[in-house]
């Protein structure tokens, strides 16, 4: 199991690695720099002695080598530098913006999860019924409505017949004023939550059809067992555990949405901050910011891998 | 919008000799104003006014009087002596022709507006994400200005920014005693902010009052590109303009500038937005961190006192309780900015809901869909984007420098097809001179039979293929031609180098043409090198109603940005006269020759083509000053909203607004 641990953490410092190479170049390729970003329409009027200058404030004007180079042994040592944009530190911009992310997270995996699962278990309960077509029917809507559609939607709903305030200005924080923070996250959750739901619900049906034709199953009913005590003790519970493995991929899921969500509602998380700071050129955060996706997805997938290696031998034996 | 009225209403904003005779007037310059024109007398308008705001004042009873806020009083009166100055001027003019009469009729109105103006409140806005720095005289990025222009002051500032009418700023008076020489006579009683972030910097002199020292040490260090430290600084946008003062004087509370010729554009440029008075003190204690953008680094003599700036997060102003143009403006307790939306979705429910309190798109369809929902709360205004749009031909360098291939690129650029393409029929076409300076612009209606800008666009190909057949164009093999990657990179204009590359292809029925994009680090260094490549794209910003520097730059022998090598005397003479020129329809017949002059040569390489207007829309409750119900402000105008923007929370669009959260004193 020690191995199997060890060698599952070398691959995901690889990973790591690639990710955070592959943002570094990425930003430099696009055309511009925050030197040209940050005169906007007036680069025109600017004197290339001016844009020089500044790129060289700035560090740009190095060669892309002795960046990376720096770039990297900054990160080791995890100085993420100076936000080119607001002058902070980029560690409090993360400070900063992490919380957010978290919040909306944490509501879009309840969502996901809660409904997920209900609807998964009584799809397969119902199997070829009416509520099984429809829950399906759902599911794949679920699956083919891009989230920043779902969300404009419902949005468009809000402001139509004012239902709620979105407070996209005074982003507070749950613990700070919940009643406003949830109608402000109350759209994007459900959103994310209901993207994040397709999948994970048509995984648990399946597993479950497949429990329920098991020999303990029926085991488990000939001994007179109440259907509520087979299904959730002895059914949902064996079923479940494919689920986790996806789990990992659905948290990906639901990281790539919170980007689109984030910047829909104007929510400043991690998400938001990878598209300001790539429309600005912000080179520090951006590098960082998609650095501690990076870290947090291959973290939750590893920690997947780790507990499925201990539920089921077979996987850490190969 | 309805168009026809808008193009019908742009064809005659050529701004005629008296409506410069009664802006200055109105401005009350005096005989600086007076000498700029050439003649002209204000005693009797004073005389006039006095005597019919005696009249109203009878009127006005006590008890109103008593009812009202002192600044409600003040404003009535300003208001009763704008009406009666419009009356007065009325009765002087009475042989004025029917475009004057319906200018007065319109400045009436805008003394009616004047008597609704309210007190109070706060203005929420979206603010721009990046900042290049806190000073602005060094930079050429105008979101800078959003902030800045509110809490520094200039010289003097635009009372209507799209004509140039003057009104004192830090000088109260200016007079021009000769050719040469400018004379500001400061006003009394002006200081730098005593509270805010700024005003607790430990470099900053908090409270102080202005002083002549402080007016020669900004002129100075810009002319002059030096820092405190004694270092030169390549980046003072406007060493250029601030170069044609030779010499200053100091005499008691005025600055005399001698300048290096007569320039009659001069006095013009002390209400650029980017000349903003800086405290000597802070902004040159603060110089080496001149990028890193924050409250405490900003402090001036404006109506506001910046409390927050952080960029990308929210910007904060309150009103300065010492303002000199107090108790009459500002009209609004304070600004909140707040941090850019980069979704449209976020922006429209931040609008919808009345979080803010304007909103504008890249996209003109999104405003005009919401401004369609709300027709009955909001209304909508078009503003010009002063960076004019143009096709760039190497006219310096063989092939190109054959005329007749350049007049065939410009006779060949359909311009009004762009607008339509890039900019969903939201622009108008320019010529050398962009509409947006109007006084100086050829008229639309004159430009339509113009070629290269004919409606007829057939009769343009037609002879732009005979000189490109003459000149060899089909020899010349495969050309590639550029357009900036920033441009590209918005999504709506991203098919550009393929319309420029098939607009050509067309017009001249080949496929040499081929549409490519490079970064404008590597244009603007080629451009201004004199070595550059065909190219579409921005050409710097238009920061003054007066076209006659602008032209000098471009076209005149060895002007600073005469990147085409344009060499000719009679555009050199022509428009160095333009330029001394004090009688505007003398100097605008001199500009206009010179434009017909230029254009028949292709515009030597430098084709301007068109500026772009995109729309704004607001709620009822947050007035501004405008034009007409549907323009805006053609140029920079922050200085102007500063004093006159004010909001009407009885209006019933403010009903469900909710109070914004500014950062205090």
């Amino acid at each position: 199991m020690q191995a199997y641990i060890i060698r599952r953490v070398i691959g995901a410092v690889f990973v790591v690695f690639l990710v955070g190479t592959f943002s570094f170049f990425a930003i430099r390729v696009l055309p511009g720099d925050f030197a040209t970003a940050s005169l906007g329409l007036d680069a025109g009027s600017a004197s290339a002695e001016n844009i020089q200058q500044r790129r060289a404030d700035l560090g740009l004007d190095k060669p892309i080598g002795e960046q990376y180079a720096v770039w990297l042994w900054d990160t080791v040592r995890l100085d993420l530098g100076d936000s080119f944009l607001t002058q902070n530190t980029v560690w409090y911009e993360i400070g900063r913006s992490l919380p957010y992310s978290i919040e909306l997270g944490v509501l879009i995996m309840i969502v996901g999860f809660t409904v997920a699962i209900p609807v998964g278990l009584l799809s397969a309960i119902f199997q070829d019924k009416l509520a099984d077509y429809t829950l399906r029917g759902l599911a794949i809507l679920a699956l083919a409505a891009p989230v920043f559609w779902t969300a404009a939607i419902a949005s468009l709903v809000v402001l139509q017949w004012d239902l709620f305030l979105i407070d996209v200005i005074g982003q507070p924080h749950l613990w700070e004023d919940p009643e406003r923070a949830i109608t402000w996250y109350l759209i994007p959750m459900f959103a994310g939550g209901f993207a994040g739901t397709a999948t994970t619900m048509r995984l648990l049906r399946s597993q479950m059809l497949e429990v329920l034709r098991q020999d303990y199953v029926r085991t488990a009913r000939a001994k007179g067992l109440r259907e509520s005590v087979v299904i959730i003790r002895h059914a949902l519970r064996n079923a479940l555990l494919p689920v986790l493995t996806v789990m990992g991929v659905t948290i990906a899921t639901i990281i790539g949405s919170q980007v689109i969500l984030e910047n829909m509602f104007n929510i400043p998380g991690i998400g938001n901050k990878v598209l300001t700071s790539l429309f600005a050129r912000d080179n520090p955060v951006f590098q960082s910011v998609v650095l501690i996706i990076a870290v947090f997805t291959v973290l939750t997938n590893l920690v997947v891998d780790i507990l499925y290696g201990v539920i089921d031998p077979r996987i850490r034996l190969s | 919008m309805s168009e026809r009225s808008y193009w019908q209403r742009m064809n005659r904003k050529r701004m005629s000799r008296r409506g410069i005779l009664r802006a200055s007037a109105r401005a009350g310059v005096g005989a600086a104003g007076l000498a700029l024109v050439g003649c002209g007398d204000d005693d009797d308008d004073g005389q006039a006014v006095t005597q019919v705001q005696q009249q109203q004042q009878q009127t006005t009873s006590q008890a109103q009087q008593q009812a009202m806020q002192p600044q409600q009083q003040q404003a009535m009166q300003q208001q009763t002596q704008q009406q009666a100055d419009a009356q007065a001027m009325q009765q002087q003019t009475q042989e004025q022709t029917a475009e004057d009469q319906a200018e007065q009729q319109a400045m009436q109105q805008q003394a009616m507006v004047a008597s609704t103006k309210k007190y109070g409140g706060w203005i929420v806005e979206q603010s721009a994400n990046v900042y290049e720095t806190y000073d602005a005289q060094r930079t050429v990025a105008s979101p800078v200005l959003q902030v800045l222009a509110r809490v520094q002051s200039k010289i003097l500032r635009f009372a209507n920014p799209d004509t140039g009418d003057l009104v004192g700023d830090l000088a109260e008076t200016w007079e021009l005693p000769d050719s040469t020489t400018v004379v500001l006579n400061l006003r009394d009683g002006v200081s730098w902010h005593a509270e805010g972030p700024g005003a607790n910097h430990p470099a900053a002199a908090a409270g102080r009052a202005l002083t002549t020292e402080d007016i020669v040490w900004n002129i100075d260090r810009q002319r002059n590109k030096l820092l405190t430290s004694g270092e030169e600084a390549g980046n003072f946008g406007r060493s250029a303009y601030w170069g044609g003062v030779a010499s200053i004087d100091q005499v008691d509370n005025s600055v005399s500038l001698n300048l290096v010729e007569p320039d009659a554009t001069f006095v013009q440029g002390f209400a650029n937005e980017f000349n903003l008075i800086n405290q000597p003190e802070l902004v040159g204690g603060t110089e080496d961190q001149y990028t890193e953008v924050d409250a405490s680094k900003v402090i001036g003599t404006g109506p506001n006192i910046l409390t927050r700036w952080d960029p990308g997060e929210g910007i904060s102003a309150v009103q300065n309780p010492n303002f000199y143009g107090l108790p009459d403006k500002p009209h609004l307790d304070g600004w909140v900015w707040v941090q850019t939306f980069q979704d449209p979705n976020a922006y429209r429910i931040a609008f919808e809901q009345k979080q803010v309190d304007s909103m504008t798109d890249p996209d003109p369809n999104t405003i005009l869909a919401i401004h369609d929902d709300l027709i009955d709360e909001t209304y909508l205004t078009y503003q010009g984007v002063a960076n004019t749009v143009a096709i760039f031909t190497p006219s310096n360098k063989a092939p190109w420098n054959d005329l007749r291939l350049t007049r065939a690129i410009d006779l060949a650029t359909n311009r009004r097809q762009l607008i339509q393409q890039l900019h969903n029929g939201l622009g108008k076409v320019s010529g050398p001179v962009s509409w947006m300076q109007e006084a100086w612009a050829i008229p639309q209606g004159d430009l339509e039979t113009t070629p290269g800008y004919r409606v007829d666009k057939d009769a343009d190909i037609e002879e732009a293929r005979a000189l490109w057949n003459a000149a060899g164009g089909p020899e010349l093999g495969q050309i590639d031609w550029v357009t900036s990657e920033l441009w590209a990179s918005r999504a709506a204009w991203s098919a550009t180098p393929g319309i420029i590359a098939e607009m050509f292809n067309q017009a001249f029925d080949t496929d040499q043409f081929n549409g490519i994009t490079k970064p404008y680090l590597e244009i603007i260094p080629s451009w201004i090198a004199k070595d550059f490549d065909p190219f579409f794209s921005w050409i710097p910003n238009i920061e003054i109603p007066d076209a006659r520097a602008d032209m000098i730059g471009a076209f005149t022998t060895g002007a600073g940005s005469n990147y085409w090598d344009v060499s000719d005397p009679y555009i050199d003479e022509t428009l160095v006269a333009a330029k001394q020129e004090l009688d505007y329809e003398t100097a605008y017949q001199m500009v206009r020759e010179v434009q017909e002059y230029v254009m028949e040569r292709g515009q030597f390489g430098r084709s301007i083509c068109y500026n772009y207007i995109y729309p704004w829309i607001g709620y009822n409750y947050n007035k501004i000053e405008k034009k007409t119900d549907e323009e805006g402000w053609n140029f920079l105008a922050v200085s102007l909203q500063a004093m006159e923007h004010y909001l009407d929370l009885d209006d019933p669009s403010a009903a469900t607004r909710e109070a914004p959260s500014p950062v205090p004193l």
